[in-house]
């Protein structure tokens, strides 16, 4: 395992902006824990109920099955085997059912064959399901199918599911954030943070589509930043820790070019959006990818607009984690002889 | 050999030509198990992992989506695609690197390297390329092969020994050969593996050969597959082998039946009912009234269930089946014959069996026998049909009748509906006659009970014989069959059988120590404890103490006081406990449970402890009850309660 470690943690002074994000991000979490608990609690049991996922399922077959033309040859096939009655079929297409909007809002409405006894029950509870939602601060803030305003291409960016992907987010945002704001300054950083997240939020809507279940996080956000710190330091050797075994021997810092943190969330995100599924969801590889192209194009505008004669005024000298810029054969050279 | 000549901790490797010896290996010492360790994760966790997520990502995509549709074909083929692209990279990865560089990025990034152990220089393409390949099959052994790295006097893996290479250290102390402890400790590991490995291999060896053996196997691969839709096997075995998805409402009507005779559950009423709604005009009154049966425990539901089907059909059948579910519900016996005898003309075979348990619950046995006599066609009603027709005749005193109908039935049914029967009959052969008969159906209860997997049917039989013998020889109340059938449900009784043989063999402490324990037990069923309780009276002694016994006679629900309460009440006489029995008495008395003769024996209690208005009081009551003022006239009254009487009186006045 390696993760870089940067600079490290600036104090408020020295990194204002980097902190203000980290706790407006932090009061919107906390803000947010009890409505999102309670919503989440009514949400989760409609999700685990069998019962209605099965029904759900059964249901949303029908609906692919008459709008034949906007739905994936995927989920066509799934709605098939599922009409079929296939019980596990049934459940996936049910859970399918509470990502796809247009479903979620037009379904309740809709005449459908089965058992009317069970059907006039579930449109009750995907009224109270719908209701919900609506209180739950992912789904007023995050980015879905129904609130696609420029205004939630920016709420979102502040909104975590729960405190792991938060201290996740949190971590990055200000590794990142304390290495950048005293290069670029506070403002470019807050510009950088949020039309990251904005490209992120507009790259998730062109390549993956928005759903019923909102787009939330910084992580579009964090991917700028730090595509921006690799741009901005490429070939300088930047400090990671590492664990390789449970010994004092093959643990600890080490200092490796900028662009292997890109090469790691590059390579991952890239990964991930090849290999994902975009019915079932899960984490929004392309908000990331589209939160480091941005940046990188930010990065290069500026590079060449600024810095190209100057080049960057990054910090040196023997108190600073950054070392002069590396090649990657001066790389293998310098791991051989360390 | 060079290899023996290859000697660890060298100031300088000898070579045949020293100056290719690259100048980093100038003081070259085998590399520790730690470092190849840790080199090996650099290598596999942050060089190739991420390399091989990337290529594999389109080939992961086609595995989620082939297990989701359940293709098998596409998901091995990004199975075997997957392994391939991964093997190769791998290959490629230790091969070049291992030629061109003297080691992967791991082994650069701990100052190890391969070196050919004839030549000391970098190994040569062919050898590095044999090296990758080893290594590849290594890993699937799991990579339990590089634990030789342990125990190898040069640190060397089987992948290092094939391809001539040694691993060295330029940078650390490097190792020392393993001592003697680590070498044999990692051979033992080893040899306890492949030892397993053979083991598991022949168990599963032979138990395929034995499978193979066995016809039914065979004849299992050769089947055809089954349908996996979820319809009801049951129902599909009653309508004799048809297609699943054929003939929906038949299949229907059959669940309907089975449901009705006791021979499925709801699941299968639910499975069938849920099938023909979701087909195009699915929607009838049959299937919503099928729902309202298979929610039966979800009341709320289950009243929708039964509206819907009015709903859509008001005149139907299935609507006035929904009425009688009410009524019956309600008990509103009267209201459920009326409804009955408003249903068309023949009627549907569910209802039908409906009425068979109706008429049966109300002991209309004649009228039950001319419904079954209606259904006797149908043979997958045969193991609810049969045994009622038993019961109904047994029921309507035509004894030979029925053990004619049960000796045939012991032919045709099977196993379980073969040993429900015996055991019932056995029953009310032995209530009906206590002399000590050995009628068929009880050779057959005997057998089957024997022979049965189940065995928690087996005791309810056995404590029914026990609790028959004991009624035989003492004219004691026993509890119901059906009951105890209950019970045994619950709790497998083997617990009370074994106490009561206790006792029969003598070992009174510990039968009485086992009842207790058995009493105070509460998830044991209630009418065990009770009955316990019952013998725990009757074995009481003299000095034993017996307000415990009060207490949990008071707790008792009041049909179980019946029982214990008249036995409680003597117990507490004949101990001279006349306070404690009165009590009991009295109490018995007030709930109307009491009889003509523990009646008198409370007046005869009440004067004995000098309660002599109290003793003209019950006395009053008896009377009041049972009416038989002349009866103290009769010859009898000269016993003590009619001298007891004839004094109260006097003293008193009449009653």
């Amino acid at each position: 395992m390696i993760i870089p470690i940067l600079n490290g943690l600036l104090r408020f002074r020295c990194a204002p902006v980097t902190w203000l994000l980290f706790f407006l991000n932090a009061a919107v979490f906390l803000g947010g824990m009890i409505p999102t608990v309670n919503s989440q609690s009514v949400i989760n049991e409609y999700l685990d109920d069998p019962g209605f996922l099965r029904l759900q399922g059964r249901l949303f077959s029908q609906f692919v099955q008459q709008n034949r033309m906007e739905y994936s040859p995927l989920v066509l096939q799934l709605a098939q085997k599922a009409e079929q009655g296939d019980p596990e079929k049934l459940r996936l297409m049910g859970t399918l059912a509470v990502r796809n909007s247009e479903f979620m809002s037009r379904g309740p409405k809709l005449e459908f064959r089965g058992d009317q006894v069970e059907i006039t029950r579930w449109r009750e509870k995907v009224a109270n399901l719908r209701l919900s939602q609506d209180r739950h601060p992912s789904y007023v803030l995050g980015l879905t199918a129904d609130e696609v305003g420029l205004s939630h291409w920016l709420s979102y960016i502040f909104v975590h599911s729960g405190p792991y992907h938060f201290i996740g987010n949190m971590y990055f945002l200000l590794i990142f954030g304390s290495m950048l704001e005293p290069i670029i300054g506070g403002l470019a950083l807050m510009v950088v943070f949020l039309l990251s997240g904005m490209v992120g939020a507009g790259t998730f809507l062109l390549l993956s589509g928005a759903t019923a279940a909102p787009l939330i996080g910084a992580s579009g956000s964090i991917s700028g930043l730090m595509a921006l710190f690799c741009f901005f330091f490429w070939r300088r050797p930047v400090r990671y820790i590492y664990f390789l075994l449970p010994s004092v021997h093959y643990t600890g810092l080490i200092f490796l070019p900028a662009w292997v943190v890109l090469l790691m969330f590059g390579l991952s995100d890239l990964a991930g959006y090849w290999s994902a599924v975009n019915e079932f969801g899960g984490v929004a590889y392309t908000a990331h990818l589209g939160g480091e192209v941005a940046a990188l194009l930010i990065g290069s505008i500026v590079y060449l607009l600024r810095f190209r004669r100057t080049g960057l005024a990054v910090p040196e000298g023997p108190d600073v984690p950054v070392g002069t810029p590396i090649s990657v054969a001066e790389l293998v050279t310098t791991l051989k002889a360390s | 050999m060079v290899i023996e000549a290859y000697q660890p901790r060298r100031s300088k490797l000898p070579g045949k030509d020293g100056d290719q010896i690259p100048s980093e290996l100038d003081h070259p010492t085998m590399a520790t198990p730690w470092d190849r360790l840790a080199a090996t994760v650099i290598d596999w966790l942050l060089v190739l992992a991420p390399v091989l997520v990337v290529v594999g990502a389109p080939l992961k995509r086609v595995m989620i989506e082939s297990l989701v549709l359940d293709s098998q074909s596409p998901f091995a083929r990004a199975i075997v695609l997957s392994a391939m692209v991964g093997l190769g990279l791998i290959f490629l990865y230790q091969s070049l690197m291992v030629h061109f560089y003297g080691g992967t990025l791991g082994k650069l990034a701990f100052g190890l390297r391969v070196i050919d152990v004839w030549t000391h220089k970098k190994p040569s393409l062919g050898a590095s390329m044999i090296r990758a390949l080893v290594l590849i099959s290594e890993i699937l052994l799991a990579g339990l092969p590089w634990l030789s790295v342990f125990a190898n006097v040069r640190r060397r893996t089987i992948h290092d020994r094939v391809s001539d290479t040694v691993v060295i250290s330029t940078r650390r102390p490097g190792s020392l050969p393993p001592g003697t402890i680590e070498a044999t400790f990692i051979r033992g590991v080893h040899s306890a593996f492949w030892a397993v490995f053979a083991l598991m291999v022949s168990v599963v060896g032979i138990e395929a050969l034995k499978s193979m053996e066995s016809e039914d196997t065979v004849l299992t691969w050769l089947e055809p597959e089954k349908d996996d839709s979820p319809r009801c096997e049951a129902v599909s075995e009653a309508l004799a082998g048809a297609p699943q998805t054929m003939r929906t409402e038949e299949r229907l009507e059959s669940a309907m039946e089975l449901f009705a005779a006791g021979l499925v559950d709801q699941d299968c009423v639910q499975d069938e009912a849920e099938w023909v709604l979701n087909q195009p005009d699915g929607e009838t009154p049959l299937a919503y009234l099928a729902r309202a049966f298979a929610t039966a425990d979800n009341s709320e539901l289950s009243n929708a269930y039964l509206q819907k089907t009015c709903e859509l059909g008001p005149v139907s059948e299935a609507c006035l089946m929904t009425g009688i579910v009410n009524k019956w519900s309600e008990e509103n016996w009267d209201k459920v014959a009326e409804l009955f005898a408003a249903l068309p003309t023949p009627s549907s075979e569910h209802v039908s069996i409906w009425k068979i348990r109706y008429f049966m619950k109300q002991a209309k046995f004649e009228q039950a026998l001319h419904v079954i006599a209606q259904l006797s066609g149908r043979s997958a009603l045969a193991p609810f049909l049969v045994p009622e027709r038993a019961k109904a005749l047994w029921r309507a005193n035509q004894f030979d009748q029925s053990r004619l109908v049960a000796t045939t039935a012991f032919e045709t049914l099977t196993g379980k509906e073969r040993l429900h029967l015996a055991g019932w009959m056995c029953y009310e052969e032995l209530a009906r006659q206590c002399t000590p008969l050995e009628p068929a159906s009880c050779d057959t209860f005997i057998r089957e009970a024997n022979n049965q997997s189940e065995t928690a049917l087996q005791p309810t039989g056995w404590l029914a014989m026990v609790l028959l013998k004991e009624k035989c020889q003492s004219q004691a109340t026993v509890a119901d069959y059906e009951e105890l059938k209950l019970a045994s449900e619950e709790t497998p009784v083997e617990k009370f059988i074994q106490t009561l043989e206790l006792w029969a063999h003598g070992d009174e402490d510990p039968a009485k120590a086992a009842m207790i324990e058995l009493i105070k037990d509460d998830k044991q069923p209630e009418i065990l404890r009770n009955e316990g309780l019952r013998r725990m009276v009757v074995w009481s002694e003299q000095k034993d103490d017996m307000s415990p016994w009060i207490d949990q006679w008071q707790k008792l629900k009041p049909g179980h006081r019946r029982t214990v309460g008249p036995v409680l009440f003597r117990a507490l006489r004949t101990k001279g406990r006349l306070a404690e029995a009165l009590n009991v008495g009295w109490q018995l008395l007030d709930e109307n449970r009491a009889d003509l003769q523990i009646n008198r024996e409370l007046v005869i209690t009440a004067y004995q402890l000098g309660r002599r208005k109290d003793a003209w009081k019950l006395l009053r009551s008896y009377r009041e009850r049972y009416d038989i003022l002349n009866q103290s006239r009769s010859p009898a009254s000269s016993d003590e309660f009619a001298g007891i009487a004839k004094v109260l009186t006097k003293e008193f006045g009449e009653p």
